[in-house]
């Protein structure tokens, strides 16, 4: 499902160069939950960001379903993470001047035509998947935090992505939401039957994982 | 798109607002700026053009009289040989002369009105009075009738009498520009010559000063191939004429309005650069504001193409609000207008003529178009540097 191989970012800020990432090589198969682990400024973060196409690696390849993603143009990069992946960021992510459908549907409206006439219908059931079914049309100035967090699984989820990437995707939440929004995306992940990546710091989220892989100073260990 | 970029507006709308005042200003300033200048020169140019003659010859000293009579239709008389206009007509590359023969009503009860401008035309070879007709009788113009011009209350059917003699209102002109259609009536040529006799059996009229034959003017029309400065040269070496062209009359008019209107376009382009500049600098806040979120549509699919359309659209968005407000505001400004470059037009009798409201719509629809490009000018740089922010630094940039 997903190949890394030489995976490598190298920052430069100022005079000095920062190496984020260092020739990180990882397998990842379908339905399999990853967990990488790694304390803060570790790359774990930046490699989560170059698996889903969302910055450039310095050197090395990341291959999804046979495509290598950096190969391709920023097009093709786009339509892939629109279709393939579901991103669950460490903030509240949501589009302060759309509902909550709305924001759920907001991955369709850079689809195809077809599927964003089905768009509002799909989000409405992902919401009651995910226990929100009373607060459809609430915005997210409205929602708690925790209730935030279940909207942007519902939206990483509404084009069944065959890969999920977490990362730190209970950050700000107590211990019970937590637990929820974790229990939520690995029923998801195996319900949609996708590879799910976490990036996280906290060694109890990564209990339930296949695979539980450390990042130290950019490097795999 | 479109619905997310008019959300993005609502967020903030006080600043919406602001800015959107600011393009109506500039817009409307535009709108009736141009709506003005078109009609004014509509007024200047459209009805000198229309005037037909690229020439017209008067007795010598007779300049002054014959610019005041075309300006402002005040009756001017002054005559010289019919015969000329043989001469002329004989000259190659002219295409058409024409006579015409001013006279004046008498005060008192001989005339249906007193001091009225009378200009006898020959039908025959007139080329300049009828295609102004926009009112007339269904029949052929007679020696018995007569032709109001725009200012004129008469009205197509009405009867009017000068020295005795009773005339028909065959037709009514549509209003030119120049005073002497404006206000004058015209009459068959030879019932001129009649009037004059007429009017010799009152002893309260005084002689009209000209015999049959005589003309106050000639109008010429120059061939399209002909060099109209050489035919001008030539019809002038004549010592008894002087030729005058529509150009000499209007330049005065134009270049008393020609200030107004630099400073008006100055200040409206003045306008529209703070505009584009402020639109500019506004959006790149908005960019550097919502930098995560772009990212965040940028993870969920959005092109670079599509982050740079909703940065435009919303731009767009604005400037089109902006852009209707700017032609309502427009509108009011064009009342102002109209009481004052219109009342000074009116002092030199030249009426401003509005454009259709056809072309005044277009007029609406080219300002809205340019406060369309003004948005998409004002919005290129940021809407182009938003959709060139890597995702992922436009995600953590928010952190």
């Amino acid at each position: 499902m997903v190949e890394l191989r030489g995976l490598s970012k190298r920052y430069r800020i100022g005079d000095q160069v920062v190496d984020a990432v260092v020739d990180v090589n990882l397998s990842i198969g379908s339905g399999e939950f990853v967990a990488i682990l790694g304390h803060s400024g570790s790359g774990k973060s930046t490699l989560l960001s170059m698996i889903g196409g969302l910055a450039r690696p310095t050197a090395g390849t990341v291959v999804i379903g046979g495509e290598d993603i950096w190969r391709r143009d920023d097009r093709f990069r786009a339509l892939f993470r629109n279709r393939r992946i579901g991103f669950v960021f460490q903030f509240a992510s949501l589009i302060p001047t759309l509902n909550a459908v709305e924001n759920v549907a907001l991955p369709r409206r850079f689809g195809e035509a077809a599927a964003m006439a089905r768009a509002e219908q799909d989000a409405i059931l992902l919401l009651d998947r995910v226990g929100l079914s009373d607060r459809l049309y609430c915005y997210p100035s409205e929602l708690s935090g925790g209730q935030q967090r279940r909207v942007a699984i519902a939206r990483a989820l509404i084009n069944r992505p065959g890969l999920i990437l977490a990362d730190e995707p209970t950050g700000d939440l107590d211990e019970e939401t937590e637990a929820q929004v974790m229990s939520l995306l690995r029923e998801s992940a195996l319900e949609f039957g996708a590879a799910f990546l976490l990036v996280t710091h906290s060694r109890d989220l990564t209990r339930d994982a296949t695979q539980v892989v450390r990042l130290r100073g950019g490097a795999l260990q | 798109m479109f619905e997310l970029a008019l959300r993005n507006l609502q967020r903030k709308p006080f600043r919406t607002y602001v800015l959107a005042l600011a393009i109506a200003i500039a817009i409307g300033a535009v709108f009736a700026t141009a709506t003005v200048m078109w009609g004014v020169e509509r007024s200047l140019g459209l009805g000198f053009s229309k005037f037909g003659a690229d020439a017209l010859v008067v007795p010598r000293g007779a300049l002054v009289n014959i610019k005041s009579a075309l300006l402002t239709g005040e009756p001017s008389t002054f005559y010289m040989s019919g015969s000329y206009a043989q001469n002329i007509r004989a000259l190659s590359g002219v295409a058409k002369v024409t006579p015409q023969l001013f006279l004046t009503t008498s005060a008192g009860t001989h005339c249906i009105v007193g001091n009225a401008f009378l200009v006898g035309f020959d039908p025959a070879t007139d080329f300049t009075i009828r295609p102004w007709l926009y009112q007339k009788q269904e029949r052929e113009f007679t020696k018995d009738d007569v032709i109001a011009g725009g200012n004129n209350s008469y009205q197509v059917g009405d009867v009017v009498y000068f020295y005795g003699e009773t005339f028909t209102v065959f037709g009514k002109l549509d209003r030119t520009g120049i005073g002497l259609y404006d206000n004058a009536i015209f009459l068959h040529i030879d019932k001129a010559y009649d009037l004059a006799e007429s009017a010799k059996k009152y002893s309260d009229v005084p002689a009209m000063g000209f015999a049959r034959g005589d003309v106050s003017a000639l109008l010429v029309q120059i061939g399209n191939e002909a060099k109209a400065n050489l035919i001008r040269f030539a019809i002038a070496r004549n010592p008894q004429v002087r030729v005058v062209t529509a150009g000499n009359i209007v330049t005065s008019v134009r270049q008393n309005l020609a200030a107004l209107f630099a400073g008006t376009i100055a200040l409206t382009i003045v306008l529209i650069v703070a505009n584009v500049l402020m639109i500019s600098a506004i959006f790149s806040t908005v960019v550097n504001e919502r930098r995560r979120e772009l990212g965040l549509l940028r993870a969920v699919g959005a092109r670079r193409s599509s982050i740079f359309a909703l940065v435009i659209c919303e731009s767009m968005i604005l400037t089109a609000l902006g852009g209707c407000v700017g032609i309502g505001l427009g509108v009011i400004l064009l009342r102002v207008f109209a009481r004052s470059i219109g009342f000074h037009l009116e002092t030199l009798n030249i009426p401003l003529l509005w454009p259709p409201l056809a072309q005044i719509s277009l007029v609406g629809c080219a300002s809205l178009l340019f406060a369309l490009l003004v948005g998409a000018l004002g919005a290129a740089y940021p809407a182009y540097a938003a959709g060139r922010i890597e995702p992922y630094d436009a995600i953590r940039g928010g952190e």
